[in-house]
């Protein structure tokens, strides 16, 4: 029998109460001069007693301590350079095979199931492979299983909305440097009438042709040039850092990233024996795209996101992704399983004419931003962002600092200004998900959920909770007995 | 002069960034110039100007650091402090900007975050519902915080689990079920304002332990500290791990000089260890342990005490209180024999009817020890929570005979809060029995103090002044006239509605024993 201590139970200094609960307990502890600390307590772990109970165990349990540990310092280790743009035949095994193959955003899901923009940009992919002659025809090999699908994360890929990736697109390849290990992302194609909300006409197609020969061709050799400096490679995390400070949190905004990396490419564009005019088309298509840059900022995220897998019982949650029906998450000690809640419709405003009734589910694998702990989390860099849900500059750090609450760590890479230069979040940890009851913030783009029409607004969401919880029980299963 | 350079790759900062790490390095003693650059081919050239032994292989995405100083261990000592500022993780936790307002903490992780060394929180009042209690315990005890459980319905074996736990972490679990502490002064959950002083308490009974601190205060003599340990604490599953710690607490606490135990019933074995650890404290104690014979029981140094009022006097006289303060005859108030007696007891109904009393207790202690009273006085009654001589009242069963209800059990409380809470249910209980043509004597307790009703007797007063002539009621009032809602202004409302108050629990039962007996000897 150990002896009581009774360390601060009685002492000189004022009592101090953490207050769990009935908040009317307070006011005698304050009137007697006693310091309260409250909790606004709500039911944890999904109001669930006994999930209650082992989180709690789990919450002390030193082993994920250590776990987690691990997964952030190989987060926080990688280092994202871009190296060069290739078709996804090239550098993705499964699409260069022969088969007729197609990634999509998201968790895996079958093609009559899928939300309309991602069905028509499938549509859309075969048509662009000459796989169909027509969008019916399409359809039905995509019924039919004649075009299989597969999830761009099984393939270390990460595309926006619908984020279809075929075999002959051209691709952001990003190596990891602490590792050699390359992940992928598609080029943006602008807005309008683009491929990743669903649209499939000769315009998206053109589009996607001419970024095929000549936007990833020039970019190729224009990379081939970076690779011969110093760096072997264009160092992502500097401009994204940089951008931070500039307004961006490289997810829905990304106005100063795009010109920091057409500054930084433009000596190795106009080295690249390009001709002029083609120059001139690829200079125009890029500056003419506040977006352009969020996909490398994906890729990126994805690269060091991919650090951190599979470490055993780590409760880091290394992909958040959505494919329009279902939000699913993989976790790093819970291997490649995707632990999955329907997809949450997104608040925001919408662009005239447009409304919620409009909107597809939350849709694309740009939440990879917010696992790395940019975009929603880094929401007080870009005040910008919070317009979008008619918010104010507050609500924007405030949405920062409760994602703070439920970081495993802090990466010093990068650091939001108003939040006196703070670091950001480095990988959530389930359990805390769990605990305080606070959902991953994610700021994204909305789709129309009908094929094609496009974008029709912008705004915030949170990862809905049930991903969470059937994560943290298939990390902590209940007992048996 | 030194010259040193040393670059932190792929690290953006922005040039009031840089800046303020460069005059940081700059005031260093020694150090004659400091810049901290992103290392642009100009500041390349700039350091190798300033005489930086080249090549500096960095980049714009790197940042040079560049130092020049008398010494080289000053030149090397500055340029490890610019990295670290360079590549530090930033966290200002919660204090962190002053631009959005701190959002509540909803985890106790939370609300113990960015809590600077000293300003932390030493205990966590737990009062979730009981089935989320123990984990929120249990993340407290992991934090380093001692435990007070205020919730009931916890399961035994979660209890038995975190006060191992917290044993094994030297931090003490007050609870589950435990409804008052108070300490240094402060008061937990439902608590008297009583005067501090020389006595500490420690019980497994809420109502039991308010009973004493109010007896001593009314004895002049004031509380160190009052320590709830869980109405199962005594229990053999639980085997008074708290109260054990509790009392030996109080043994080495500076403040304590007599100390008193206070449990219902506990389980022999049990009972036994805690008294020979009282025994052990080296400091007077006084235990009540109602039902238990503790004179059989005690070592040398304990004192026995059959009722909580005894208890309290015994205290108060062990820690010194003047002769005077010590009244020991007990009885009802001086201006109790004033009261408008409105009892009819042998009056105009037949004196053969009214014969039953009728105890509605929202203090389960107090109707606890009131069933013993009466029972030493030869009043056999049935209560839902029978003490030792009474029988079992089943549950939804009409009263017949002697009665004595703990309307705070779980039966009533499913649902609705504890009548110290909202006095409605015992207001129900009260009415029906004035309405009852047998019954003879009313008994009920009002207990006051932090986080009782802040009316307890809006609805009985009405209820007791215009009811006709009927049974007679007495009343005891838990609590001091410090209290929040002040025991005199209670006592003077039931007065005035012709109610007997007593100045003590047992006293009240023993004056509804003699009321009782008055009404038979007329019959």
């Amino acid at each position: 029998m150990s002896e009581m201590q009774g360390a601060g139970l009685f002492g000189p200094s004022p009592l101090g109460v953490l207050n769990v609960g009935l908040s009317g307990f307070a006011g005698a502890v304050e009137a007697a001069g006693g310091r309260v600390s409250p909790v606004a307590w709500r039911p944890p772990a999904g109001a669930d007693p006994d999930r209650a109970w082992r989180l709690a165990v789990a919450l002390a349990d030193a082993e994920v301590d250590a776990a987690n540990a691990t997964a952030v310092a190989a987060f926080l280790a990688a280092d994202p350079v871009l190296v060069d743009v290739s078709s996804a035949a090239s550098v993705i095994p499964a699409l260069g095979d022969g088969a007729r193959r197609l990634l999509h955003a998201g968790p895996p899901i079958d093609y009559a199931a899928m939300c309309g923009p991602m069905q028509g940009a499938l549509v859309g992919a075969v048509l662009f492979e000459g796989w169909a002659a027509d969008p019916d025809a399409a359809a039905a090999l995509l019924r039919d299983g004649a075009v299989a699908t597969e999830p761009c994360h099984h393939h270390g890929a990460v595309g926006p909305m619908a984020g279809v990736v075929s075999p002959s697109m051209p691709m952001w390849v990003v190596e990891d440097r602490s590792s050699g290990r390359r992940s992928f992302s598609s080029l943006n194609e602008g807005l309008g009438a683009v491929l990743r909300f669903g649209a499939n006409g000769p315009e998206v197609l053109d589009r996607l042709a001419w970024m095929r020969d000549e936007l990833g061709p020039v970019l190729a050799s224009t990379l081939g040039v970076t690779r011969s400096g110093e760096a072997g490679g264009l160092p992502l995390r500097p401009i994204m850092a940089q951008a931070l400070h500039m307004g961006d949190e490289v997810h829905n905004r990304n106005a100063a990233a795009t010109g920091l990396l057409l500054r930084r490419l433009l000596p190795d564009l106009l080295a690249s024996g390009a001709p002029v005019a083609s120059l001139g088309r690829v200079a125009t298509f890029i500056g003419g795209n506040d977006h352009f840059f969020l996909n490398l900022s994906m890729a990126a995220c994805k690269a060091m996101l991919r650090a951190a897998e599979g470490v055993p019982h780590s409760t880091m949650v290394t992909t958040m992704a959505r494919n329009g029906v279902q939000f699913g998450i993989r976790v790093s000690g819970g291997g490649d399983r995707w632990f999955e809640a329907t997809a949450p419709v997104v608040d925001g405003l919408f662009f005239p004419g447009f409304g919620p009734q409009d909107a597809a589910a939350d849709l694309g694998d740009s939440a990879i931003t917010e696992t790395a702990g940019l975009g929603g989390f880094a929401m007080a860099a870009a005040p910008a962002i919070a317009q979008f849900v008619g918010g104010t500059p507050a609500d924007a750090v405030a949405n920062s600092r409760r994602m703070q609450r439920i970081g495993i760590d802090r990466n010093p890479a990068f650091t939001l200004p108003p939040l006196g230069f703070a670091s950001t979040v480095a990988g959530i940890d389930v359990r805390r998900v769990l605990d305080g009851g606070v959902l991953p913030v994610i700021n994204t783009g909305i789709a129309h959920r009908a094929a094609g029409v496009g974008q029709i607004g912008a705004g915030i969401t949170t990862a809905p909770m049930g991903c969470f919880l059937a994560a943290f029980d298939a990390l902590f299963p209940a007992s048996r007995s | 002069m030194i010259v040193r350079w040393a670059v932190a790759r792929d690290c953006y900062r922005d040039s009031v960034a840089l800046l303020a790490v460069s005059a940081r390095l700059a005031a260093a003693a020694g150090v004659s110039r400091a810049s901290v650059a992103m290392a642009t081919p100009a500041n390349v050239t700039a350091a190798l100007e300033a005489g930086a032994v080249g090549p500096v292989d960095a980049g714009p995405t790197d940042v040079l650091v560049l130092v020049v100083a008398d010494s080289e261990q000053v030149a090397e000592t500055a340029l490890a402090d610019g990295l670290a500022a360079l590549t530090a993780t930033v966290d200002h936790g919660a204090a962190g900007s002053g631009s959005a307002p701190d959002e509540p903490a909803t985890c106790i992780a939370d609300a113990l975050a960015g809590r600077p060394e000293g300003r932390a929180p030493s205990v966590a009042l737990i009062s979730v519902p009981g089935p989320f209690a123990a984990a929120e315990a249990r993340k407290a005890l992991d934090a380093g915080l001692h435990v007070m459980i205020f919730s009931d319905n916890v399961p035994v074996e979660a209890e038995v689990e975190l006060k191992r736990l917290g044993r094994s972490r030297g931090l003490l679990v007050m609870g589950p079920d435990c409804g008052t502490s108070i300490l240094d002064g402060m008061p937990l959950a439902f608590a008297n304002v009583v005067r501090r002083g020389p006595v500490g308490l420690v019980g497994a009974s809420g109502t039991g332990l308010q009973e004493v601190s109010t007896q001593l205060d009314r004895l002049g003599i004031g509380v160190s500290q009052l320590i709830g340990t869980g109405g199962r604490d005594l229990s053999p599953a639980v085997g008074g791990s708290s109260t054990v710690d509790a009392l030996r607490l109080l043994g080495t606490d500076p403040a304590t000089e007599v100390v008193v135990v206070v449990s219902k019933p506990p389980d022999e074995a049990v009972a036994r260890r805690v008294l020979e650890v009282a025994g052990s404290l080296g400091k007077p104690v006084v235990a009540v342990l109602l039902g238990a014979d503790v004179a059989a029981m005690a070592p040398a140094g304990v004192h026995g005490a059959t009722t909580l009022a005894e208890a309290a006097l015994v205290a108060a006289q062990l820690a010194g209180a003047p002769a005077p303060a010590c009244d020991a005859s007990g009885g009802t108030d001086p201006a109790d024999t004033a009261a408008t007696s409105r009892g009819d007891a042998g009056g105009q109904l037949d004196s053969g009817q009214r014969r039953w009393l009728r105890g509605l207790f929202s203090g389960g202690t107090l109707g606890y020890e009131a069933q013993l009273v009466l029972r030493d006085l030869g009043v056999t009654v049935a209560s839902n929570a029978p003490a030792p001589g009474s029988v079992r009242l089943g549950v939804g069963a009409a009263p017949e005979g002697h009665v004595v209800v703990d309307l705070g059990a779980d039966e009533f409380t499913d649902g609705r809060p504890h009548p110290m809470i909202d006095p409605a249910t015992r207001d129900r209980w009260v009415a029906e029995a004035l309405e009852d043509p047998t019954v003879s004597v009313v008994l009920l307790d009002v207990v006051l103090g932090h986080g009782a009703s802040g009316d307890p007797v809006a609805g009985l007063v009405p209820l007791l002044a215009s009811r006709p002539p009927g049974p007679e009621v007495v009343a005891h009032v838990c609590g001091t006239d410090a209290d929040p809602v002040p025991r005199r202004i209670v006592v003077d409302a039931l007065r005035r509605a012709g109610v007997r108050v007593a100045v003590s629990n047992a006293d009240a039962a023993q004056l509804a024993a003699s009321c009782l007996a008055a009404q038979g000897s007329r019959s």
